[in-house]
């Protein structure tokens, strides 16, 4: 929620930006983007949680996403 | 708004079940016929008139789709007023419903009334047992909110409500204050609303905890000096957000045997904060002991320091409701920015 809502005030800064969503709250991110006017905000999906499942889980997850949100923050920047 | 068709009463029910429009109890079924005697109780405010924009899904609220979802709860047309009301204390910005909306926190709204309104029969309920069950002006006036709440807001439990639990109080959690039985004035009245107005506040809040307490009679001062430090602990309780540094807004109602305590002892509504905001704290390193970080902190705070669970003592409504007993209980907030209190005029005719 507050992950998108930050992402999409980053935007309209015409900055780019990539949202990091758990994939339990995938759903809520569709909604809260479309209703706030910018449903094609750039997000990239990670297995839900990260929290306390270690560092090396977190490197996994992170090497996993890293080739989206670059891609995602290229096209952001055109 | 669409118009639905049904064969009968109970194809509409299970049909607006199926929709996602209710809470998951029946719901009286929102006629036109039933909408416009609702409409009609409130004549001085615009049927057409938008309230406000329900975050997250951002919907464009107006009075009539809130008098839909006051039939759907059941309210009676005389507490259509307070409904309203109700929409339009959320909706401020300086409520951040998005956020109350959307977080994995259990955040319910509760809705307290103060003034005339309260009154109108039948009365909302601020003694024995008022946030119970068998009170119909407080179950469904908190049910119409929540029903906007749904179906304007997208608050549905998975969708757009991620709340890890949910808790009883999403349901309703409306309350009037027990003026007649407080010896302080009505709380409205500090939250700038001038005497005799009616007006409705809403703040975010945890299900209530409840704060058992026997006079002890030593002496007046000691015993409103125990009030003070069990309501300050019961706001600090570990767990809470509040307690971890994210030190946001706090609701206590108070047993009119403590208030009358409290009241004895010199303390009215503003020092009572002042005194719970001061011993409503953590220190540093038990915070950092149990949750691994402070919320908030930047450079690093020496272990004693006390991290305070309020934002400020204006941060803690202090209402007096209940009936006989000694019982008071706490309702923890979010953070600060969050589901702090928001007030507003309860419109009537005589405006």
């Amino acid at each position: 929620m507050g992950t998108v809502g930050d992402s999409i005030k980053i935007a309209l800064l015409n900055t780019p930006v990539v949202a990091l969503i758990g994939d339990k709250f995938w759903e809520q991110s569709v909604l809260v983007a479309r209703a706030q006017g910018l449903s094609d905000l750039p997000r990239v999906k990670f297995p839900y949680p990260l929290a306390g499942s270690g560092a090396d889980n977190l490197q996994r997850v992170a090497v996993a996403v890293v080739d989206d949100v670059l891609r995602s923050l290229r096209l952001a920047a055109r | 708004m669409d118009l639905l068709h049904a064969l009968d009463e109970s194809e509409a029910r299970e049909m607006l079940h199926d929709l996602g429009c209710t809470d998951g109890l029946p719901v009286v079924v929102p006629t036109p016929e039933r909408v416009d005697e609702m409409l009609a109780a409130a004549p001085f405010i615009r049927p057409d008139e938008v309230i406000g924009v329900v975050a997250p899904r951002m919907g464009r609220t107006t009075v009539t789709d809130v008098a839909v979802s006051a039939v759907m709860a059941g309210c009676l047309p005389v507490h259509f007023p307070i409904v309203v009301a109700e929409v339009r204390a959320v909706c401020d910005p300086a409520f951040a419903l998005g956020v109350v909306q959307g977080t994995t926190h259990n955040a319910a709204v509760l809705t307290i009334v103060n003034g005339p309104a309260r009154l109108w029969p039948p009365a909302l309920a601020t003694a024995t047992g008022a946030l119970g069950p068998g009170h119909r002006p407080n179950a469904t006036i908190g049910r119409a909110l929540r029903l906007v709440l749904i179906n304007a807001g997208g608050a549905l439990p998975g969708a757009a409500d991620m709340s890890t639990l949910g808790q009883p109080a999403k349901f309703t959690c409306c309350i009037g204050e027990a003026e007649e039985d407080s010896p302080w004035p009505p709380y409205s009245q500090s939250r700038g609303i001038a005497a005799g107005r009616s007006a409705l506040t809403a703040i975010a809040v945890e299900g209530p905890s409840q704060i058992m307490f026997v006079p002890i009679g030593d002496s007046v001062a000691a015993d409103a000096a125990r009030i003070v430090e069990l309501v300050a602990r019961t706001i600090a309780v570990p767990g809470a957000l509040a307690s971890m540094g994210y030190s946001g807004s706090a609701a206590v109602a108070l047993c009119p045997l403590h208030a009358d305590v409290l009241a004895a002892a010199s303390f009215d509504r503003s020092s009572f904060s002042a005194a719970v905001y001061v011993q409503a704290a953590h220190s540093a390193g038990e915070i950092r002991r149990l949750h691994g970080f402070i919320r908030g902190e930047r450079d690093r705070l020496d272990d004693a320091t006390l991290v305070p669970a309020l934002a400020s003592p204006e941060h803690l409504a202090v209402i007096v409701a209940g009936g006989a007993g000694t019982y008071s209980a706490v309702f923890c907030g979010l953070s600060d920015g969050v589901g702090d209190a928001v007030t507003t005029i309860i419109e009537t005719d005589n405006e």
